[in-house]
Parts: C-alpha cells; structure tokens; sequence
C-alpha cells in the first residue's frame, strides 16, 4: 500500500455526499422538475448553504437531504452510508439520531414550555426524566435562553422562538443541522444574532450546518455555497 | 407516563372542546349504568318473586313428575320414605336453608250456592312463610294455622278466588277433588284468610290448605314435590347436581326451568337494553371522534415536526389514542359518580313502578350500583375512547411530512 493510499484511507468518510439527485413532482397533469443531476459533497462540521431564487430547488433539496422527501434517482450518503428511503425506520431513526431541523417558522409546540419543546426529541431515548431536562436545560443556556426555560413560546420573541428551536434541533447531537430558511422571519438585528449564535455553535461543537437560504448574511458566512437555479447545480 | 402526561396536556389544550366531549361522554356513561342498574335490579326482583313467591330454588320430584302426565292424582307423588332420606340429607347439606313439602292437587271448590275450578297446594305453613316472606301479602284474614293447631281444616284463598266465590275469613267452603285412588272426596274448611299471588291467573284460582289437610282430601301420604330453599340462588346448579348424584330416583328441576315468564322477560329486556347500550355507545364513539377529528386537523403543522424529529408515525397515533382515552375515562369517571348518585337518590325515594306484564302488584324501583358492572363501564368508555382516536389518525399514516409541516 503507497503512502498515499494509507492517507486516504484514513479520512473521515464526507459528512453528507450527493451523487446525481432527481427530482419530479407530478401536479395534476404537470410535472414539475425540482431537481436535476445534483452532485456535491460536504465535509464534517461544515457550515454550508444553499443559495437560489425561489423555486430553484433548496427546499426540495434540503427536503430530501433530511429524508423528509423522497429522491427519484440518485444516492444520498451520510457519513459514509447510503441512505435507504423506502426503509422508513431506518429514516426515522436517522432523523433521531443524526440530523437536525430548524423550520422558517420555528414549528414550536404552543403547548409547551421551551425547555419541554427542547426536550421533546428526547421522549424517544432511554434517558430518564431527570437526564432529558438536564439536557435540555443545557442546550438552552447555551443558545442564551437559560432564563427562559419555562416560558411558552407565544411569551418568546421571534429571535428567541428560533433560538428555541435551534437548541431543540442540537439536543440529540446531531451530525447535521438542516436549516430551511432560519431568518426569514426574523428581523436584521435578531438574524444576524442567530447566525452567530449558529456559527459560534458550529465552531464549539463541530456539528456541520445546511442552511437553505437567500439571506446574504448566510451566504457571506458559509464556507461553502451550492447555488441552484431551476433545480440544477450551477458552478 | 411521559406520554400519558403529553397527552394529557394535549387534552387541557382545548378546554371547552375537551368539556364537551367528557360531558357526552359523562351522560352516556350515567345513562347507561342507570338503565343498567335498572334491569338488573328488575331481573333480581323477578328472580326473587319467582323464587319466594312459589318455586324456591329447586324443586325435586319422583321420575315424571315435571314431564309426564299423571293418570291419576299423585301418580309421580314422592313417598314417605323418600321423602324423610331426602329431607335428612338436604339439612346436612352446607347451602340448603329450608325444605318444603308440597302436594298440588285440583278440583272444585263450593259455597253450596257457587262452585268453581281451583288449583290447590297442601303446604307447611310456618316454612311457607318463611320462603315468601313478603312476596304473598294476606290482604284479609291470619295465615294458615301450624302444625300445632288443633284445627288444621283452613284455608287461604286467593284474592279474586275469594270475590268470584263471594266468602271472606271466617265463611266455609267444601273442597272437592279426586283422590289418589281415583274416588271423589270432598272436605269442609273454613277460610283463614285471603291472600295475593301476584299473578292473575293464579289469583282466580289458587288456594292453600295445610299438608295434614290436603293429605286427608288426597287420601294419600305422598308428597308431590319437595321445594328446596338455598341461602344462596347462585349455588342453585351445584346443590341440584349435588341432590341428583347422591339419588337416583328421583327428579329434579331448578327454578329457572320451572319459569319460563322470567326467561323471556329476561331475553326481551337484553333485547331493548342491548339496543339502548348500542345506541348510547355509538353516541359517545361519534363525539369522541368529532373531537379527535378537529385536533388531528389543527395539530398537522405539529405532527409533521414531531414525524421530522424521528417520531414514528404509529407512536403520534398511539398517543391521540391516549388523548381518547383520557377522555373516555374522565368522562366515565364522572358518569359513575354520577350514576351511583342517581342510582343512591332514586332508591332512598322509594318509588312504586306499575305491575310488570302477567304481574298484579306494583313493584318498587330499585337501581343497583354494582362494582364490576362499574369498573366494566368505566373500562369500556377508556378503550372507546382510544378506539375514537383510531379512525381520525389513520390520516396521520399517509400524512406527507413536507406538506404536513406547509400546513397552515
């Protein structure tokens, strides 16, 4: 074996890896192409993004990426592994276990606290109660909402909300963060607040981060930009 | 419990929609353990008018006795003999509280101006009326003397007996029937008193005479039937097995062969209470499902997140499910306490329902509260509860998780 060969062997599998990504959707009569040939490859503890117009195919892409959509053809691997879609345990426990999402619109549950919303991934663990809100106490404080564990969401601001859900998506030590638009809503200040909140999180924990996005907050901050334009790569 | 407690506060999520639903749920439980109550203190009363009023628990016989049909008077009678084994070994027996002897006969009764048809029993008195208690109430007159009396030639008529013969206590009639030998006799007796059967047919023709009496009339030492008295009826078909293993010659029915009345109020009121339960049931079924129906709708947004977090699609069902049954069990909790209120209050009133179908008497309403048929409800409205979650939250099994979490 050359030196060469043993270097390589040696180096961690990509974080995520696309080959060839298709995607259709049928609308009554239409077909509508999301995706075309998508190809590309992310490294561990990324902080990279995905840039288009709307409609261009981030959200499908995202979409499939967190195996909430289905690809028509092509292969997804994370961390080295294929990922099969038609196994929907296998998916579900993916989502569990190696990925996390943060929604355009936070997507909290009105019903309960922060500290609970954090705390809800972890009902499908082993750890006892104790364990899941010390936990989630800790992944609050350190998206700066240690103060704010019993408040319910409709008492956070937006910036808080998003920050909430943040912590939620990190409270099982994800691999990846899929992120689908996570300032949008928010405003100049408060977005810019998040995004370091986020890079800062990336930086501390490695956790790789995919931000589909048009704010150019975001693009300035990634170190990798996959741009789309009607549903292709575009270099 | 993580999950109990989720769907608990899921539940208190909309108050007055949950309100609702616990309320529906509350009154059919309440309606239906009420009516319930209500046929199973019917059944017991019947039960207990057909025991004390005439057949005791079982009733024991020579072979034909119950089946064949006798050429002569006591034909199928017991003897003597029989009879003393018989009674000696029932007072051994644990659950026998009382032994009776009985001897039936028929034929007609006269004032020497008005004669009519009768159906007539030689009894022991002071046991008969330890077995009836109230169930025969005298309306004129004292009962049949004892054995000690000096003057065993009495009788108790029926009430309409009594006015379609014109007699009151105190008057003579002349009995007349024929003999096991198949002659005709006929004996004096003076009417003791006047008494009600409960039935309307037996009212027109029945009449009690003591045993040493009826024996006189029949000429005869035979017994038709032994009539048993349990302490308890629910040991019925033990004892008769029992009675029947230890004699070979002899016959036996228990009371429920002997009453076909009561079997078929039984069959008709599981037939209308069977309907009624249906009915209260679906009720309650549509209700809890319009509710989970509205919260699985308003909730899509929410499970397309929790689908996106890793939660298995069977588990969020599982967990409307609990939401259900969480209802279903408040509102059965409630319906039992209210119930058994209803059921509490209604009795202490004491209220008099009319005579039931081929009955005379009015009968006290009377609603049991029974514990298993309690804990049963209250089990049941919990899993219908559950079960009205089911139909809703097939939805969630072909939810698209993208479109779930567009929702609006």
């Amino acid at each position: 074996m050359t030196e060469m060969s043993v270097l390589e062997s040696a180096k961690p599998p990509p974080l995520l890896s696309i080959d060839n990504l298709c995607k259709t959707y049928i609308r009554g009569d239409d077909q509508v192409t999301a995706l075309i040939n998508i190809t590309f490859e992310l490294e561990q503890g990324c902080f990279a993004s995905l840039a288009g117009p709307s409609g261009s195919g981030k959200s499908s892409l995202l979409n499939i990426i967190g195996t909430l959509d289905t690809p028509d053809q092509g292969s997804v691997y994370l961390l080295g592994q294929p990922i099969t879609y038609t196994d929907t345990s296998f998916t579900e426990q993916l989502r569990r276990t190696k990925l996390g999402f943060v929604f355009q619109n936070f997507n909290l549950l009105p019903l309960l606290t922060a500290v609970e919303n954090v705390e809800l991934p972890l009902l499908l663990t082993d750890l006892t109660a104790a364990r899941r809100r010390e936990k989630a106490c800790t992944c609050l404080e350190l998206v700066g909402l240690g103060d704010r564990l019993h408040h319910f969401p409709r008492q956070l601001s937006g910036g808080q909300q998003q920050r909430v859900a943040v912590a939620r998506a990190l409270v099982r030590d994800p691999k990846l963060v899929l992120a689908d638009e996570p300032t949008a809503n928010l405003d100049g200040k408060t977005a810019e607040n998040l995004l370091e909140l986020m890079r800062s999180l990336n930086k501390k924990s490695g956790v790789g981060f995919l931000f589909s996005t048009h704010d150019p907050r975001i693009l300035n901050a990634a170190k990798k930009i996959i741009f789309l334009h009607d549903g292709r790569m575009q270099l | 419990m993580k999950w109990l407690y989720l769907a608990a506060r899921n539940v208190l999520r909309h108050q007055r929609r949950s309100l609702m639903a616990v309320t529906i749920v509350a009154t059919g439980t309440a309606a239906l353990l009420v009516a319930l109550g209500y046929m199973l203190a019917t059944f017991w009363g019947l039960r207990e008018m057909t025991i004390r009023g005439e057949l005791g628990h079982i009733q024991i016989g020579a072979p034909g006795q119950f089946d064949a049909v006798a050429e002569t008077p006591l034909q199928y009678g017991l003897e003597t003999d029989t009879v003393q084994k018989l009674q000696e070994h029932l007072k051994e027996m644990p659950g026998t509280k009382d032994v009776l002897q009985r001897l039936l006969f028929e034929g007609l009764i006269s004032t020497g101006n008005t004669t009519v048809a009768f159906v007539g029993q030689g009894v022991e008195p002071e046991k008969e009326i330890r077995l009836a208690g109230t169930s025969l109430p005298l309306l004129s007159g004292t009962p049949l003397p004892l054995p000690t009396h000096p003057d065993q030639m009495q009788t108790l008529l029926a009430v309409d007996l009594a006015r379609s013969l014109g007699v009151k206590p105190g008057d003579t009639v002349t009995l007349l029937s024929t003999t096991a030998d198949g002659a005709l006799n006929g004996i004096d007796v003076q009417v003791s008193g006047i008494y009600v059967t409960g039935v309307p047919e037996y009212d027109k023709r029945a009449l009690l005479i003591p045993l040493p009496a009826a024996r006189q009339l029949m000429k005869s030492e035979r017994i038709s039937r032994l009539v048993v008295v349990l302490k308890d009826t629910e040991a019925t078909r033990s004892v008769q097995a029992e009675i029947a293993e230890k004699f070979s010659k002899i016959d036996t029915r228990q009371w429920l062969d002997l009453a076909p009345f009561y079997k078929k109020v039984v069959t008709l009121y599981h037939g209308i209470f069977t309907v009624m339960g249906v009915i209260i049931l679906l009720v309650v079924l549509l209700s809890v499902t319009n509710t989970m129906l509205m919260s699985v709708m308003e909730r899509v947004r929410e499970m397309g997140t929790l689908m996106a977090f890793g939660f298995p699609r069977n588990r969020l069902r599982a967990n409307f499910g609990l939401e259900g049954a969480i209802i279903g069990g408040i509102g059965g909790g409630i319906g039992l306490l209210v119930a058994a209120a209803l059921a509490y209050g209604i009795n202490a009133l004491e209220w008099m329902m009319p005579a039931p179908p081929g009955r005379t008497m009015p009968v006290p309403l009377l609603i049991f509260v029974d514990g298993g048929l309690y804990t049963t409800i209250f089990f049941v409205m919990v899993a219908l509860g559950g079960v009205a979650a089911w139909f809703p939250t097939r939805y969630i099994v072909r939810l698209n998780i993208v479109e779930a979490l567009g929702h609006a």
